[in-house]
């Protein structure tokens, strides 16, 4: 009895000891991403040290956090409520509008003035997105497109030509059908994550818009969103040359030679190289519709300051530009696969130019950058629940009991109701 | 001081802790959540509005609401003849097989437990693969075409329960195994020098005695069936396909963790304490009026 | 009656087959390197096995310094929740006093209270107390559980009246009758009762995401999660060897328990 005492007497003295109290000098901010040990971890270790080599005056406290952008946000409303958020942290295309609009944080057009240098080296449209209802709440720093991964080998088990992928949506429902008849095998695989990266890039891609200009109706209901859907429908349910699976299981089934083709994030480039089993995986930009230019939806984050105090905002100022600089830029992109912001970096010797001859498959994202567009993000209170329904409705679409037209009518309805008038 | 109020005061000392602690860490965010249930809020945003009983209504409203009601309902069914009675044949199956044996089947039927359930459901989504996961290849064997288990709106909770059941299953079992060690080996001696049946051993010595057992099994493994279904349905399905499989345990993250409505949520959540708060304290009483503790 | 012992044992060697497979594709794809894991043919045993996956996991995480934190945490909230359930359990099912059904309810109610409703606010509470990133933190909201003082409370009601009047008529301290005789009468609950705690805590995961988000004092579960990225590609390899590591305390806390259950009942049983 007295040694169960005496063990938990010391168990506790251990357990109650104070926290280390910081030091005055320097400034410590806090920065939170989602890059795992394996998906550009150690690039941001980099990075750090990097910067703490140039601003000896700064201390950048970087934390991973699970489950994405998505898990990210979650920790971060958790932290907001107890007044401790993070200084700098990674907010995803799709949940921008969400946190600019019902988040507290630092407005950025001040830094315009400030800093105009720096914004001169970024294009305007990959700026653009990190501006909403007319101010700039972030700035972009992942920039990734869709591609198209396919495995050569089935091809040319189907006796197609492996170096002639299909580049239209028409070429490739032929040649699925030849590939699932040939071979038996699932054609292609478009990836049902929780949220509508793809769905959005087949609308863009159709010459449909996700969300209206005046931003009071989304563009899930319009002739081009229900045609692209349409097609994907048939394709699981009536020629069945597309898989419906969860991400996870979809990819896995790629990565084991069930499915042919496979459209998904660049940033799984580094993943399916080392992964696949027994093939070469190969790249090449999503297949657009017919005539129609290539449209893609941009995926990635912006960088938004949520720190309350005056020093803290400045050093976390100071890591954003230092993040979006050539140097941080480079760093980056080879940790992850994302597309740097600076498009030039990609060509130039003393960048990216290596990194991208290394990894052949990121020149079907360099290709799909000219023509990425935003990853719509929801405005108002209820973004967040828009999404969902219209992930549910891809869902609905997909296990093929309706035609998409009322589906996506109903679902657009839904959320035509939720933005704010 | 009377005797007997000496012992009301000493109970209530052994229970100050515990209430205390309760109070803290769980009535009280209760409350606090009951409270917030009647407003619309983030948490986060310096604007909030009260609405009154807006959520509640807009939550009757709601069909994901009644699809995670059907499907707990669904899951409660399950667990109660998986993981309530099959544990029970189990521990008394293992306690009849001697030596070596007993240790290493109660080992490998407790393991599941061992793992977390994250790491369960990621070998599970392996294992539930339509194209080559164990299960449809198996059922290929036997001829049957398994269904898409995460992506069909028939089968995805299906899918959840399985694995919850499967991860579940060893806690009712040890705990069945102790119960059943508690009984003293005379009763069993007595009853057999008299006579009586291995049928009858089981049915007029076990099961009465293990009934504190089997009402403790029962009723937790009830309340728990919304927190243990969670974990499984963030990770393989995140309620879908379309809300198929959406549960009590996962609507409330939904809608406070997915949608930020934390008002919204917290007026899930008072719901479901008070369903279950109604329904456990029903079968508590019915039950309880029938067992024969040993005071 | 040999056919029958057969019979149960083929019952249990099934039941033990469906139970243990999961857990051999963990262990299989731990030895597995990459190219393997998501091979079109599955095999158990990996065709070039290889030990790379968990140096990876131990090089990438700090794995000791995740281990001993969920070490500590699972140690102190056993203990901890072990102790207040007894005390607990124990006023509910043997002494008599007004108010004793509410107090049980209100234990028991602790279970049907979602966790989302609790977590939050127990993170602002002790965001307020300074106590984030701190072991106190990460076990001072788990200290007390229902699930406790309701079996706890079961199994001592069950025990014979006898054999706490005899200590009254010894003249013993309520807390002597306690520790010396009902504590030891219910060992093994309890030893049951420990070990579903231990593990509980030890693969606990949403509140230690909350509360621990230095790096020197996440516990594995969460330490864990950073092999898994929806983004960048989950690398199951290193995730499924620090699973499998992870499970090695847990698994000895059962064998312990189950040694010194069956070392207090050697003769208690069904046997034939």
């Amino acid at each position: 009895m007295t040694i169960w005492l005496v063990l938990l007497a010391l168990l506790t003295a251990v357990s109650v000891a104070p926290p280390a109290t910081e030091a005055a000098d320097p400034v410590t901010i806090e920065y939170w991403h989602i890059n795992s040990p394996t998906f550009g971890g150690p690039a941001v270790k980099e990075l750090v040290q990097v910067f703490e080599a140039k601003h000896p005056g700064i201390k950048i406290a970087e934390k991973f956090q699970p489950g994405v952008y998505t898990g990210l946000m979650q920790q971060l409303q958790v932290s907001l409520a107890a007044k401790r958020p993070p200084a700098v942290a990674q907010i995803g295309y799709n949940l921008t509008a969400y946190a600019a609009g019902q988040f507290p944080h630092v407005l950025l057009d001040k830094y315009r003035q400030s800093d105009p240098a720096f914004f001169k080296g970024i294009p305007d449209n990959i700026m653009a997105l990190g501006n909403l209802s007319g101010g700039l709440h972030g700035i972009p720093f992942g920039v990734s497109t869709p591609v198209m991964y396919y495995n050569p080998d089935l091809f040319q088990a189907a006796g197609l030509n492996p170096d002639q992928p299909p580049q239209t949506w028409a070429e490739l429902l032929k040649m699925g059908q030849t590939i699932k008849d040939k071979t038996g095998k699932f054609a292609v695989y478009l990836q049902q994550p929780n949220d509508e990266w793809i769905d959005q890039t087949l609308i863009w891609g159709n010459g449909g818009r996700p969300l209206s200009e005046d931003g009071k109706r989304v563009g899930w209901d319009s002739p081009q969103a229900i045609e692209a859907m349409q097609m994907w429908q048939d394709m699981v349910t009536k020629t069945k040359i597309a898989a419906n699976l969860t991400w996870e299981e979809g990819l896995q089934a790629f990565l084991s030679g069930h499915i042919a083709m496979c459209l998904t994030t660049i940033g799984r480039q580094d993943h399916m190289r080392k992964n696949a089993s027994g093939f070469h995986v190969r790249a090449v930009p999503v297949p657009r519709f017919g005539s129609k230019p290539l449209a893609t939806a941009t995926g990635g984050n912006v960088l938004m300051i949520f720190a309350t105090d005056p020093t803290q905002e400045k050093a976390a100022w100071e890591w954003i530009k230092f993040l979006l600089s050539p140097e941080g830029a480079t760093i980056w992109t080879r940790g992850t696969g994302y597309l740097p912001p600076r498009a030039e970096l990609a060509t130039d010797p003393k960048y990216l130019k290596p990194f991208f001859d290394e990894a052949p498959m990121m020149r079907a994202a360099l290709q799909t950058f000219p023509y990425a567009k935003p990853w719509v993000s929801f405005p108002g209170a209820r973004g967040l629940e828009i999404t969902k329904i219209l992930i549910k409705a891809r869902e609905e679409v997909l296990e093929g009991k309706r035609p998409a037209e009322p589906i996506l009518k109903e679902a657009s309805q839904q959320a035509n109701a939720l933005l704010p008038r | 001081m009377t005797r007997r109020r000496r012992e009301w005061l000493t109970a209530y000392l052994y229970l100050a802790p515990g209430l205390a602690l309760t109070a803290v860490f769980v009535y009280w965010p209760l409350v606090a959540s009951t409270t917030l249930s009647f407003y619309d809020w983030n948490l986060v945003s310096p604007t909030w509005s009260a609405v009154g009983w807006q959520n509640y209504r807009e939550l009757i409203g709601n069909r994901a609401f009644w699809l995670a009601l059907v499907n707990t309902g669904k899951a409660a069914v399950a667990f109660t003849a998986l993981t309530v009675m099959v544990p029970l044949f189990l521990a008394v199956a293992v306690l009849r097989v001697s030596g070596r044996w007993r240790d290493v089947y109660r080992a490998l039927l407790f393991s599941p437990t061992v793992i977390s359930m994250a790491i369960a459901c990621a070998v599970w989504l392996w294992m539930f693969h339509p194209l080559y996961g164990v299960i449809n290849s198996l059922l290929r064997v036997v001829g049957i075409q398994g269904p898409a288990w995460l992506s069909s709106g028939d089968s995805a909770i299906w899918a959840i329960i399985i694995v919850t059941v499967w991860k579940t299953f060893g806690f009712n079992f040890v705990l069945y195994v102790a119960g059943l060690l508690a009984i003293p080996a005379e009763m069993y001696e007595a009853a057999r020098v008299d006579g009586a049946s291995e049928r009858q051993l089981f049915r007029y010595i076990t099961i009465p005695l293990l009934a504190p057992t089997t009402l403790f099994v029962l009723l937790t493994t009830f309340i728990l069936s919304p927190q243990n279904l969670f974990v499984p349905t963030q990770i393989l399905t995140q309620g879908g396909p379309n809300e198929a499989s959406n549960n009590l345990g996962y609507l409330v993250y939904q809608l406070g963790f997915e949608y930020f409505r934390v008002g919204y949520a917290s007026a899930a959540a008072t719901l479901i304490f008070l369903l279950f708060l109604g329904l456990t304290a029903l079968q508590f009483y019915l039950a309880e009026s029938r067992i024969h503790y040993g005071r | 009656m040999a056919g029958k012992v057969r019979a149960i044992h083929a019952l249990l060697v099934l039941a033990c087959v469906v139970m243990v497979s999961p857990m051999l594709w963990m262990f299989s794809t731990a030895l597995k390197p990459p190219g393997e894991i998501f091979a079109g043919t599955f095999r158990l045993w990996p065709e070039h096995p290889t030990v790379q996956n968990f140096v990876v996991a131990m090089t990438q995480v700090p794995m000791l310094r995740l281990f001993w934190n969920s070490l500590l945490v699972a140690l102190v909230v056993t203990f901890a929740q072990g102790l207040t359930s007894a005390l607990a359990a124990y006023a509910c099912a043997i002494f008599q006093f007004p108010g004793r059904s509410l107090c049980f309810g209100l234990f028991v109610a602790t279970m049907m209270v979602p966790f989302q409703v609790t977590m939050i606010p127990n993170y602002l509470l002790i965001a307020r107390l300074d106590m984030l990133n701190t072991y106190a933190g990460l076990i001072a909201p788990q200290v007390v559980t229902g699930y406790g003082v309701f079996m706890l409370r079961q199994t001592f009601k069950n025990l014979p009246g006898s054999l706490v009047e005899a200590g009254i008529l010894d003249g013993a301290t309520t807390w002597q009758i306690l520790w010396r005789i009902v504590v030891p009468a219910t060992r093994t609950a309890l030893a049951a009762l420990c070990v579903l705690f231990f593990i509980n805590t030890w693969n606990q995961y949403l509140w230690p995401l909350l509360v621990a988000t230095d790096k020197t004092m996440k516990t594995l579960p969460v330490g864990m999660q950073e092999f898994v990225s929806l983004e960048g590609g989950t690398n199951w390899g290193p995730l499924m060897a620090a699973a499998s590591m992870a499970i090695v305390p847990a698994l000895i806390a059962y064998v312990i328990a189950q040694r010194y259950v069956l070392e207090s009942f050697v003769t208690a049983g069904l046997k034939e």
